[in-house]
């Protein structure tokens, strides 16, 4: 596997957080749903460029929506994950998997 | 321009300009609840990531980019000199007791100094902006990069080689911003100016509605 298919922990994150969000997975919203599971605030500049980079993989693309007033007429740009990108994110989860078997952490359970 | 349109000409620089839209959007809707300096601070650190992510992303292109941006700079400052006469005005650069020798110098030669340096910039991001940009990168950017790693080193440099005063230490951090990052940006914003010609063919994905 390529240096570049391969996913880093915060990749796997919004991923998982746009998989999540379905439909409605837009930076404000994947944002919040990442401070909500994780209890991480994420910076702005740090999930832009990941998505950024996420799309250049091939992981997730994006479609323009709709314009709302309260963002000042701006369109929002919806995120959804690839079939690349859930096969990206199970391959990662199974590395973990294998990583985590057997292995005793006090917090961590695994099935 | 309203502040929105000014960060979207800001942040369209380093990515495509559907992208900066809806990121000012994002950002704009959560300034709601967060406030005008949460917006500006995110503003400039999404500007920062998306332009440091850019040169990351081509190591090779950026070093060369970087130090053609260097000589053309340095080539354009000599001209300007040349043309205004500021040769003259070198002895005021007195490496043994710089300190003083900046301190003799009259209002005229910082006037002349600093529109110099300011005009060097645009024209450096003009140029740039214009001919170095390709879909990936902003031909500016790494020079913006340079520039910002120059103003945090250059206190301690300052201090340590020429034994600097405090105030022209605390007076360059002030300046350096409005001296050399702006008109740099304010050149690249011009030369990609929509039918100017300039910067990268971006593609911009048709709008659809829900």
């Amino acid at each position: 596997m390529s240096r570049g298919q391969s996913l880093g922990e915060f990749e796997q994150i919004a991923l998982l957080a746009i998989l999540r969000l379905q439909q409605e997975a837009y930076g404000v919203s994947i944002r919040a749903e990442i401070a909500r599971r994780v209890g991480r605030e994420t910076a702005p500049g740090a999930l832009y460029t990941t998505l950024e980079r996420l799309e250049e993989k091939g992981f997730v693309k994006s479609r323009i929506g709709e314009p709302t007033p309260e963002r000042g007429g701006r369109a929002k740009r919806y995120y959804k994950v690839t079939a690349a990108g859930v096969k990206a994110v199970a391959r990662a989860q199974r590395a973990y998997r294998r990583l985590l078997d057997g292995l005793e952490i006090p917090g961590v359970s695994h099935v | 321009m309203s502040e929105a349109s000014f960060a979207q000409r800001l942040l369209s620089l380093f990515t495509e300009p559907a992208h900066a839209e809806s990121i000012v959007g994002d950002l704009t809707e959560e300034s709601c609840a967060r406030g005008r300096s949460w917006f500006w601070r995110q503003i400039s650190s999404t500007a920062f990531a998306l332009c440091l992510k850019s040169v990351r992303a081509a190591p090779r292109r950026s070093l060369w980019l970087g130090g053609a941006a260097l000589v053309l700079w340095l080539g354009i400052y000599a001209a300007l000199l040349a043309i205004t006469g500021l040769y003259g005005f070198l002895r005021y650069f007195d490496p043994a007791d710089l300190d003083a020798s900046l301190s003799a110098a009259p209002l005229g030669f910082w006037i002349r100094v600093v529109s110099a340096v300011v005009a060097t910039n645009f024209l450096t991001g003009v140029i740039l902006g214009r001919w170095a940009s390709t879909g990936a990168m902003n031909g500016s950017a790494p020079l913006v990069v340079l520039w910002l790693a120059s103003w945090v080193a250059w206190p301690f440099l300052a201090q340590l080689v020429y034994a600097l005063s405090w105030y022209w230490i605390v007076g360059g951090v002030f300046a350096f911003p409005f001296v050399y990052l702006v008109p740099l940006l304010a050149g690249s914003a011009v030369a990609r100016r929509p039918g100017s010609g300039g910067g990268p063919p971006f593609k911009s994905p048709s709008k659809v509605s829900d």
